[in-house]
């Protein structure tokens, strides 16, 4: 048989098969023929030494008719725990994951520090230099094998006192930050939920979609917590400006104080409680709004197809009203008024209550 | 013998040539053929299972103005040789066992009595 007819006959017996197993096939054949022939071997002498092709990929379709998934035996523990530890602590952090979990955590002795873990489908390159640590995770496609192997949560330590500014990025697995401080932080995820937890920061955004943010005993100059299509929970924070946003789900603040917080969403409801807080601005559509137990001078409260109940403290003559409807409240400025209120909804109830006045 | 046998032993018998050193296809189908019959063909799923299961890491390097496959152990395949050679021995165990229980009709005459 010539080399051409060996071919001829190769790629007709693998006609069928998906195109990055043909392409692997033929490459492979391709490499063996030019080695036996390099080694001396004629045309029908190689092709002698190849053997039957048919070897080559009878048993690889039984291989790959099995679900080849992370729970298979084969695929499933192969994993490789690794950890860098920082030379020194430099001013920036950046982690980039992912599909995997990243956890921020206070070091248990003293050292910056990241433990994580590889696989055959992640590659991962940490380093530390004068200015910044830079961890990135980066897949590498295989074939014949779904593109998937769970990996344990990637834990980033942090000594105390050591105030990084940090980029800590993920997708499609949740962030979790706890008990750190830093100077400005952005925390990101996609699919998957954050938590932060006891942190002390400067400018904090932590950003998500399609899952719940959770932000508890945190304080900072500038917090701001997004998602898209799930709740939002903010509670215990002491901030300056504080801007919490979402869409599709519930939004829950309270027991803060801060100068300012505009709290955002639609198609949920917004309760907030226990604000001490000057500059208060609660929006959202087909969801009540319910404001209690605030501190407040300037509120405004806007909503549409759902009611409106806030106790608020003063008198109605504090916050200099001019416009009372069924469905809207309206301060203008004047000289005696400290206070404003601006409160609208259009199919729903306005209940206000001016703690002076009961 | 049998084929799930003759696989296993194909498999730690690449990853032991690997062992010595990063080898390419002609090299691997040369070192394990005295050993157990083997051609390019055979050798082709079991590098590919090798991989898939992380035993095993592909690189290309260019040899003669043409680039080449090389293959290269990795530590998930030194343990896997390992834990063959721990199961081998309890297989070795089992099977002196099996052969103490067998008569040996062949060697009765030459026993001494």
């Amino acid at each position: 048989m010539t080399k051409a007819e060996f071919f001829a006959q190769l790629e007709q017996a693998i006609a069928h098969l998906p195109k990055d197993t043909r392409e692997d096939i033929l490459r492979y054949f391709t490499e063996q023929f030019e080695d036996l022939t390099e080694e001396g071997m004629t045309e029908a002498e190689a092709v002698a030494a190849l053997g039957d092709f048919r070897e080559a990929f009878d048993s690889l379709q039984a291989d790959t008719s099995a679900p080849q998934n992370e729970g298979t035996p084969e695929t499933a523990a192969h994993t490789e725990h690794r950890i860098f530890t920082a030379e020194h602590l430099p001013p920036r952090i950046r982690l980039t994951e992912k599909n995997c979990g990243v956890e921020i955590l206070p070091s248990p002795d003293g050292r910056l520090w990241v433990e994580y873990d590889i696989t055959r489908f992640t590659e991962v390159t940490v380093s530390c230099d004068a200015n910044c640590f830079t961890y990135t995770a980066r897949e590498i496609p295989r074939f014949f094998c779904i593109q998937f192997q769970r990996r344990k949560p990637t834990r980033l330590y942090l000594p105390q006192g050591y105030r990084p500014t940090m980029e800590i990025q993920t997708s499609n697995a949740p962030v979790r930050a706890a008990d750190i401080s830093c100077a400005d932080a952005l925390f990101h995820t996609q699919n998957s939920s954050i938590l932060l937890a006891n942190l002390t920061a400067d400018d904090l955004t932590a950003k998500t979609c399609n899952a719940p943010a959770k932000a508890e005993h945190i304080t900072a100059k500038k917090l701001t917590v997004k998602t898209v299509n799930a709740s939002l929970r903010a509670a215990h924070l002491t901030a300056g400006e504080i801007q919490l946003k979402t869409t599709n789900g519930s939004l829950a603040a309270e027991h803060i104080t801060a100068d300012s917080l505009d709290a955002s969403t639609a198609n949920g409801k917004i309760i907030a409680e226990h604000l001490t807080v000057p500059t208060v601005t609660l929006t959202t559509s087909n969801g009540k709004i319910s404001l209690e137990n605030a501190d407040v001078q300037h509120v405004t409260l806007s909503t549409f197809n759902a009611g409106i109940h806030a106790t608020l403290p003063g008198t109605a003559a504090d916050y200099g009203i001019s416009t009372v409807t069924s469905t809207a409240v309206r301060s203008v400025q004047t000289a005696g008024a400290s206070r404003s209120l601006n409160a609208k909804t259009f199919n729903g109830k306005l209940n206000i209550t001016f703690v002076g006045e009961q | 013998m049998d084929a799930q046998l003759r696989r296993a032993l194909l498999e730690c018998c690449v990853l032991a040539v690997l062992q010595e050193g990063d080898s390419y296809g002609y090299r691997i189908v040369r070192a394990v053929s005295p050993r157990i019959p083997i051609t390019e063909s055979t050798l082709y799923p079991i590098l590919r299972r090798l991989e898939t299961v992380g035993c095993l890491r592909v690189y290309t390097e260019e040899h003669n103005h043409r680039l080449r496959r090389y293959y290269a152990i990795t530590d998930s395949g030194r343990a896997r040789v390992r834990e063959f050679l721990a199961e081998w021995e309890q297989a070795m165990a089992v099977c002196a066992y099996i052969k103490s229980t067998v008569p040996n009709t062949e060697n009765e005459g030459s026993l001494p009595s």
